[in-house]
């Protein structure tokens, strides 16, 4: 590491002299005030006086937000960046405004420490070289023949010696293409961000809240009198226009209801009641909140349950409305009640293990079930839980029981990243790229939380009662930060530094990237031809290129061209078309709602002189506005008012008659008895789940913190830790932004009783560990967690002390491990760990740490 | 941050010690003028001399205190309402009128009335020079005690340090019997200089202590982390006083230098300490934290 | 003369820092040097905690100590929209503004020896656009406008718990504080 500091320090002072050289030839490059210094406070002030141009610039990251963003460029040099300015903002017709990390974009475009040439470790050589080395070697910079001669040759050398399968690719759509036509290779799969709602959910009846929604758009919210919101902080996890949205229902009169560890800052701002409760426990309060309905249900004095939805709408609830072929026995009425196992799952029941008071279980199923108009929210951090296969059914289960669906200001279902509290399909969207998909003919493919032991044993599940070997010899990284971001990052360190390739494309020394053995120095969007924000189904936003690519950073389709040329490949059969063609195709195909709702219509009017000027192969078209209508503004953004036609209410049609409209479910209805969910989960062959949501206790959740359940003695890791996602990342991406750094310290919140009960106070530097590893972070205490949780955020990148093996970033899978359940949860949010006082020397800021420059 | 500090932290002390030396050795002088204006003469023209170099050195240290020190003349451009200005101005001018008053005494001449300008403007720099702390949004500067503290300062270094410019002269013969009276009244001084401030701490902190959540702050840490170095301060300080009076209390004997110039360090040493205190304890109105 | 100033809607911010990020975009600051910076409060004791943020940029007080108090005259208020503005040409860097600042807005610039503040983008102001901070809140906390007109709409507060009384130097800020 000492090395590590030295080598950037001796970079930087080269860098410097470097661009002083060249400083007219690096006229593009920002005034970045922590990043490149490359332009003097003179001729800083210079250029604010000259006239400049705002271009729309990408903000393209997996955040939960999808705003816009503008970067104003004064002869080639980025002076600034803005916001959405394209009309007045109202909360109908809202403009959309990015978060403090888009705020920071060009910051991270022209961060110093962008990887700038083709880089290889020190000690690298065909075959590995010291391959114990990845992570802490020193970097060498190489010219682009070599970088591709050598990472072209490693996979024809691996390829011929251990097959295709020995070829592992971790993200980017560039390099299967070219590894398609080779051959193909190994790939990794995982449920990531969604947790039990990625699979499952389709097989029961509920959409997973990403590609589609269940729940109605967000003008329809503000017919909603009362939100339960089950996990979920928008204000820290998406950003831009969530939030604002939310606290539109709340001046329309929502109350609301938030079920999270810990108290957030939506909570405070929408003032929400607050109800702790322990990670992954959410289905026992569930069970416990049916139970009240069940036990107090007394139509027509009392009437809390819809049986006349339950009855319509769904199978399996009761006895008397299963499935075919179904055991009348596996019902969820009789299964709440303990008709069969002897076990009511009553609130008291629920509470030993949820942590939160029967009366406040049967208050808050009595507001659910005594409120005309409820929306009832969950988001995906309370799936990210192992074993969590049966909660989205739950969830769903519990908003039937209470008729909460397909009604103007009634809904159920997840209300998460950019569709946070706004469902329903896009408004207006971009047409395909163009490219014809090319198959990958190796079919193995890894689970996330499999992965690296499958690199270290040369095993993995690939089914029901089906292990399969595998012998993986090159980890290839595209656009992707998998060893960051999944489960059991030591063992992924150890699977690294066990093959005999590693190689990655990247921005910056990201994680994948330091453990690899040659880094390809990538363009960053601002570098490209342009592309499309979507997501947010109001808007589709259009960037374009604001900079020439700095340095020798390449596309990554430019590279999985280079390296299928040595290959053996033709050009032209991985990319047939070019980068413009294939944004022009999606600006052709792009289309929007009609006026009066009632279907898409073309968005843009090309004309014959605009295709020319492209260069590109292309017809001329009619649309709503003009190509350069739409470039210029950068957006096009559906304008919504109250009563207009491109409202959203999930399960309309299907409520008012479920005959006619059947979900894409074996029974065409909401199958609380899911045949279909049970098998799926079965043959993925990791555990079983029953066909109704019957709880399921979490491996390694809140159960496990104990030594003797039933003594409540705790064990030797008591606590547990959740990942909140935080305002300085997106994920991993943005860590290393200093200004940033500047404004989120990232400490790991503790709470108060916890600390005390340590010794552990403020600004203390503590020790985090768990079954699977040690990191390090500085404590906040604070009152706004419950009490045995712990709150690390999401996604630093890890600093191995390599001495003793701690991280000092607070990288969250550095504590998770290999755990693979059900669909293939990522279940980060169960983990235990155990909190002390760390001895040796205390952490600097992070924004003090050197920055990562080779 | 406190670092950043250390050179205005130094002006105030150097610039004090010289205020106050220049007014003790000009009471000397003219209290001694009466009897016998050689000896007067002779026994503080050569500490006045000091004083001067002293008042540079300060000035200097001052500049250095400045982000941009080239522009240090433009400091004196907003007399009308800033307290840096007056101070600026005032201290310049006393180092001015010292030169003007020096050369007079160098020429033999009484020079009563550039004396007492200058002591005047001396008098004025320290004022100013308490006012631009107490003008800030620090409540533990926001009082009199800053007064209080600054003048006793320019006295109780004063005294030392013009006791032993005398001492230096008298070469350890026997102490003339004006001298040796007036000297008497110089270590009072001195005694009164130091007790003063140390009898209004408690005050002060429980002043601090009934007001803003700043101040409570600056009470915690004067009677908490800071408390030790408060002590050590005020046993240095009347020790000092204390030196000074054994020594000067008998009129007839000698004087001995060095112990004369012990008091000016016990005194000296007290007064750092204090002031360092003084300035690590101020703590700002606004005291807002990031928390996430 | 009129007065600029701002409005800050504390029960709809969430801290989330785009207001200080985009200022120091505007302003084109290096780290450590913060125009605008948001602070945040906690109160209360589980299960009944809460969270507070405070966003601070440069309040343009009626009353400002910083002029007041600065001896070169750098700080002035500008005559025709009560601006708080800084004369870099003037100032030396004595940072005696930041002694007298209630609200710690004037920062230091080590590399350019002298020091720098919010001055309510006057140049976008001119441009008949408003202040960088106020078009990024993304909870539309932050507004701008002649602050007579501003009291009118969102009343009259500048006194909240983890801010100095406003009598010191009395802030062109009107604050919407949370009903509980």
């Amino acid at each position: 590491m000492g090395n590590l500091i030295e080598q950037a320090k001796n970079y930087a002072m080269s860098r410097r002299s470097f661009l002083g050289l060249t400083a007219g030839t690096l006229a593009t490059v920002s005034l970045s005030g922590c990043g490149l210094t490359k332009v003097s406070n003179q001729q800083a002030e210079e250029l604010a006086k000259k006239e400049g141009k705002w271009i729309t610039a990408a903000c393209w990251h997996n955040c939960g937000g999808r705003c816009m963003n503008k970067a104003y460029v004064v002869d080639g040099v980025v002076v600034r960046q803005k916001t959405d300015d394209t009309h007045p903002d109202t909360p109908d017709f809202p403009q959309q405004r990015g978060c403090a990390r888009g705020r920071s974009q060009r910051q991270q475009v022209f961060g110093a420490d962008r990887i700038k040439y083709p880089m290889k470790r020190k000690n690298w050589a065909p075959g590995g070289g010291k391959k114990e080395l990845r992570g802490k070697d020193e970097w060498v910079r190489i010219s682009w023949d070599e970088a591709l001669d050598s990472v072209s040759g490693e996979i024809k050398r691996i390829r011929e010696k251990y097959g295709n399968s020995s070829i592992f690719v971790t993200g980017g759509s560039e390099m299967p293409r070219t590894l398609g036509l080779y051959g193909g290779h190994s790939t990794h799969w995982g449920t990531t961000s969604w947790g039990s709602w990625r699979w499952g959910p389709a097989k029961f009846g509920m959409q997973e809240g990403y590609f589609e929604h269940s729940i109605n758009d967000r003008l329809d919210l503000r017919n909603s009198q009362l939100v339960v919101l089950w996990g979920g902080n928008p204000a820290w996890s998406a950003g831009g226009n969530p939030t604002y949205n939310y606290l539109q229902a709340k001046k329309a009169g929502a109350k609301f209801i938030i079920i999270d560890p810990i108290y957030t800052d939506t909570a405070e701002t929408l003032e929400a009641q607050w109800v702790p409760i322990h990670p992954g426990t959410d289905h026992a309060m569930l069970l416990g909140m049916a139970h009240t309905l069940l036990k107090d249900d007394a139509p027509p004095t009392n009437p809390l349950i819809d049986w006349d939805f339950l009855y319509r709408c769904t199978v399996g609830f009761d006895a008397d409305h299963m499935p075919q072929g179904a055991d009348p026995k596996d019902n969820l009425k009789d299964y709440v009640l303990g008709t069969f196992d002897g076990l009511p799952k009553t609130p008291e029941w629920a509470a030993e293990i949820c942590g939160i008071e029967p009366n406040t279980i049967r208050d808050i199923a009595l507001q659910i079930a005594k409120t005309k108009r409820v929306a009832l929210f969950t988001a995906w951090a309370a799936s990210r839980i192992n074993n969590s296969d049966s909660w989205p059914q739950m969830f769903m289960s519990f908003g039937a029981m209470t008729g909460h669906m397909g009604q103007p200001g009634r809904m159920t279902g997840v209300s998460c990243h950019f569709g946070s509290g706004n469902g329903g399909p896009g408004l207006v969207k971009p047409g395909g790229n163009g490219l014809p998909a090319i198959k990958n003919p190796v079919t193995d493919s890894i689970n996330d939380n499999e992965m690296w032991e499958a690199i270290l044993s040369g095993k993995y599940t690939a089914g029901y009662n089906k292990k399969k070997d595998i012998n993986i010899q090159l980890i290839y990284h595209g656009y992707s930060s998998v060893l960051q971001t999944r489960s059991a990052m030591n063992k992924g360190i150890e699977a690294h530094r066990k093959v005999e390739f590693v190689v990655c494309h990247s921005h910056f020394l990201t994680t994948n990237a330091k453990y690899a053995d040659i880094i390809l120095p990538a363009t960053t969007e601002w570098e490209r031809e342009g592309g499309f924000g979507t997501g947010n189904r109001e808007i589709l936003i259009h960037y374009t290129r604001v900079t020439p690519p700095l340095f020798e950073t390449k596309h990554d389709q430019w590279m999985a061209i280079e390296i299928g040329k040595r290959l053996g490949l033709k050009a032209e059969d991985i990319y047939p078309i070019s980068e413009k063609q294939q944004v022009f195709n999606q600006l052709a195909g792009a289309t929007v709602i009609k006026e009066d709702g009632s279907g898409m219509e073309t968005l843009l009017t090309i004309t014959a002189a605009d295709i020319a000027e492209m260069g590109i192969q292309g017809k001329p078209q009619q649309g709503r506005i003009t190509l350069k209508e739409f470039r210029d503004k950068g957006m096009y953004q559906v304008e919504r008012k109250t009563g207009d036609k491109f409202g959203y209410i999930g399960y309309e049609k299907f409520r008012q008659n479920p005959a006619a409209n059947p979900l894409k479910t074996e029974s065409g209805k909401l199958e609380i008895h899911s045949k279909a969910l049970a098998a799926l989960i079965k043959n993925y062959g990791f555990t079983e789940i029953k066909p109704f949501p019957s709880y399921n206790k979490a491996t390694e959740g809140y159960e496990d913190t104990f030594k003797d359940w039933k003594a409540k003695v705790k064990g030797e890791y008591p606590l547990q830790v959740v990942n909140p996602h935080y305002f300085r990342r997106s994920h991993g991406i943005f860590d290393n932004i200093p200004q940033l750094r500047e404004a989120f310290p990232n400490p790991v919140f503790v709470s108060a009783k916890d600390a005390g009960e340590r010794g552990i106070k403020t600004g203390d530097t503590v020790l985090l560990k768990s079954r699977h590893g040690k990191t390090l972070r500085t404590a906040q205490v604070t009152q706004r967690l419950m009490p045995g949780v712990v709150g690390l955020p999401h996604g630093a990148w890890v600093d191995m002390d390599e001495k003793n093996g701690v991280d000092k970033a607070g990288a969250d899978n550095i504590l998770t491990g290999p755990i693979a359940t059900g669909q293939g949860i990522g279940g980060w949010n169960t983990c235990n760990i155990q909190v002390e006082k760390w001895k040796g020397a205390a952490l600097i800021p992070d924004v003090k740490w050197p920055q990562r420059i080779i | 941050m406190f670092s950043e500090e250390w050179p205005l932290m130094m002006f105030t002390l150097l610039s004090q010690l010289a205020v106050g030396t220049y007014i003790i050795l000009l009471f000397i002088r003219f209290s001694l003028m009466k009897n016998d204006v050689h000896l007067s003469v002779r026994l503080t023209n050569p500490g006045l001399k000091v004083v001067g170099p002293i008042m540079a050195l300060a000035l200097v240290l001052s500049v250095f205190h400045l982000g941009t020190p080239l522009g240090a003349y433009r400091a004196v451009l907003n007399l009308a309402s800033s307290w840096l200005s007056r101070e600026i101005l005032t201290a310049g001018g006393f180092f001015v009128f010292w030169f003007l008053s020096y050369s007079t005494f160098k020429q033999g001449k009484p020079g009563v009335a550039l004396g007492i300008v200058t002591a005047l403007l001396g008098l004025a720099a320290v004022f100013s020079n308490a006012s631009v702390h107490a003008m800030s949004v620090r409540p533990a500067w926001m009082d009199v005690n800053t007064y209080l503290a600054f003048y006793g300062t320019t006295f109780a270094m004063g005294c030392v340090g013009a006791t032993s410019l005398v001492a230096f002269e008298l070469k350890g013969s026997a102490v003339p019997a004006p001298v040796g009276k007036i000297l008497k009244t110089v270590a009072i001084i001195a005694g009164t200089a130091v007790v003063v401030p140390l009898i209004y701490t408690p005050v002060f902190v429980s002043t601090l202590n009934a007001g803003s959540t700043a101040a409570h702050e600056s009470a915690a840490m004067i009677s908490g982390s800071y408390l030790m170095p408060l002590v050590i301060r005020a046993l240095l300080s009347l020790a000092g006083a204390v030196l000074l009076y054994s020594v000067l209390k008998n009129p007839q004997s000698i004087l001995p230098v060095n112990q004369a110039l012990g008091a000016l360090m016990l005194i000296a040493a007290g007064e750092f300490i204090g002031r360092y205190v003084f300035y690590a304890t101020a703590v700002s109105v606004f005291t807002g934290r990031t928390l996430i | 003369m009129t007065q600029l100033g701002f409005h800050y809607d504390m029960s709809t911010c969430v801290g989330c820092r785009v207001c200080q990020i985009a200022c120091k975009d505007k302003n084109n600051l290096k780290v450590g040097v913060l125009y605008r910076q948001v602070y945040d409060m906690e109160s209360g004791v589980y299960p009944n905690p809460r969270i507070d943020h405070l966003s601070m940029g440069c309040n343009h007080c009626a009353d400002p100590k910083c002029v007041k108090n600065c001896p070169t005259g750098a700080l002035y208020k500008r005559e025709q929209d009560g601006i708080v503005l800084h004369d870099k040409n003037k100032c030396i860097g004595c940072k005696l503004c930041l002694w007298s600042c209630p609200y710690g807005v004037p920062q230091y610039k080590e590399d350019e020896g002298i020091i720098g503040k919010c001055d309510l983008c006057a140049d976008l102001l001119a441009k008949g656009e408003e202040p960088a901070c106020v078009t990024a809140c993304i909870t539309r906390s932050l507004h701008v406008g002649e602050i007579e007109t501003l009291r009118k709409q969102y009343g009259n507060i500048a006194d909240v718990k983890g801010l100095p009384g406003s009598e010191m130097t009395r802030p062109s800020l009107c604050i919407t504080t949370k009903k509980k």
